[in-house]
């Protein structure tokens, strides 16, 4: 009977983990496709934006492509 | 061509109203024909008016008071702003396409640049020409000479050049292919390497020129007014004759002034706002954004307005100025009679003989 336990309580602790670890890896898994997509979209600016990227502050985030002011006059700059 | 792939990048996504995020930046339309009617407007003012006035300083007979020299390269500076406004109303009324050429792109931009600045350090001067006149009155005399005046002039003109000197260097056409269109704007691929930079570029020289063209020259204007209000109150009741007149023109500055600040905030707040959401410091919402595009026209307008305002000032506040701008006319006027009739030049006669009695009691 104790032996039974002992074995039922390993295999949830193994599978709690397991269940655990599966978060990063799907994150991982989409930052991988993010950046397969930006090496498609722009592949001459890859390794810049890398470099950026790894050295930006943290929370720092990619802008959003927008229209700009300068677009509707002499001002601004 | 890989520069300018990213700009068309970032101007295909305004074409078509959105962007990979999904944001709704489509133009009012109506802007693109009320903007311009505004424009031709302020252009047709802003150049009679400011004409008179140049006209009027330059031919005055009477001994020109520094003020009068100030307001002179005011109205000089408020001329040479408004005098390009034909051409980015006709690049409005096309749905922002600039079929003018890359030379009048750059030049006409910074010709507006450059009087924006200058406008705001004359008007800088002029507080700063009164506060030495009225608050420290008995020792300004070598401050305010006309050798000083020339040099303060030179230093303003030659600032407000090397001050938009960025949009001499950065503006440029860029041409859509999808849209065949061609945009005069900001372009600074030459200069930055990711989207990062460039709006770490858009944020550094729009903050900076909203600090030294409009935030800097208040507080110093403001830091004068408080300075003269304090020494004319302690002194009101003992005003000469003479310090009522610098205390009519103090009103008529002080207008200009306030003006100024009611015709440039929006523009500078709006423009500032726009510049700290690239640096995620203000919202950056679809809806702010889109907010910040559609108004920022119609403060580009009230903006332009302050330049054909300044004349209409002058001519219902300064007593001094219309009585000068009302000789100069009359003159013509008798001139004119002279060679029709004898009656008429006897009519110009009495006329002017009514403005120079006005004249003296100015």
């Amino acid at each position: 009977m104790n032996v039974k336990i002992l074995t039922l309580v390993i295999v949830l602790v193994v599978s709690l983990l397991c269940s655990a670890s599966a978060g990063p890896m799907a994150s991982t898994e989409h930052s991988k496709e993010i950046e397969e997509v930006g090496s498609m979209r722009t592949p001459l600016r890859q390794n810049p934006a890398r470099a950026g990227r790894s050295q930006r502050p943290a929370g720092w985030r990619r802008r959003r492509p927008r229209p700009r002011l300068s677009h509707k006059g002499p001002m601004p700059f | 061509m890989e520069p300018t792939s990213e700009y068309t990048e970032t101007y295909d996504y305004y074409d078509t109203g959105y962007n990979d995020s999904g944001c709704d930046y489509s133009e009012w339309e109506p802007s693109y024909s009320l903007i311009p009617v505004l424009y031709m407007l302020i252009f047709i003012l802003g150049l009679s008016g400011n004409g008179v006035v140049i006209f009027t300083v330059w031919r005055a007979k009477s001994k020109r008071r520094a003020a009068d020299v100030y307001i002179g390269n005011l109205a000089l500076a408020d001329l040479t702003f408004v005098i390009t406004l034909p051409l980015w109303a006709v690049y409005t009324a096309l749905g922002y396409h600039w079929p003018f050429g890359v030379a009048l792109c750059k030049i006409s931009s910074y010709v507006v640049l450059v009087n924006m600045y200058a406008s705001v350090f004359c008007l800088t001067c002029l507080s700063f020409d009164r506060y030495l006149a009225i608050v420290h009155s008995l020792s300004s005399g070598r401050l305010r000479s006309r050798a000083t005046m020339l040099a303060s002039l030179g230093a303003i003109w030659f600032l407000s050049c090397l001050l938009a000197v960025p949009t001499l260097l950065f503006r440029t056409t860029v041409d859509d292919t999808g849209s065949n269109r061609t945009t005069c704007a900001m372009d600074f691929s030459l200069v930055t390497l990711n989207q990062d930079h460039e709006s770490l570029w858009i944020a550094g020289l729009s903050l900076s020129s909203s600090a030294l063209g409009f935030l800097l020259p208040f507080l110093a204007m403001t830091v004068c007014y408080c300075f003269i209000g304090c020494t004319v109150t302690r002194h009101f009741s003992h005003l000469r004759k003479e310090d009522q007149k610098k205390r009519r023109l103090l009103k008529i500055i002080t207008t200009l002034v306030v003006v100024f600040a009611f015709c440039w905030t929006p523009f500078h707040v709006l423009k500032s706002m726009d510049a700290l959401s690239y640096l995620d410091l203000a919202p950056n919402s679809c809806g702010f954004l889109h907010f910040l595009l559609l108004a920022h026209p119609y403060a580009t307008c009230l903006a332009y307005v302050n330049s054909c305002l300044n004349p209409f000032l002058y001519a219902f506040f300064d007593l001094r100025f219309r009585s000068q701008c009302l000789c100069l006319l009359n003159l013509k006027k008798a001139m004119h009679g002279h060679m029709s009739s004898m009656s008429s030049t006897l009519s110009a006669q009495t006329q002017k003989s009514e403005v120079q009695s006005l004249a003296t009691k100015v």
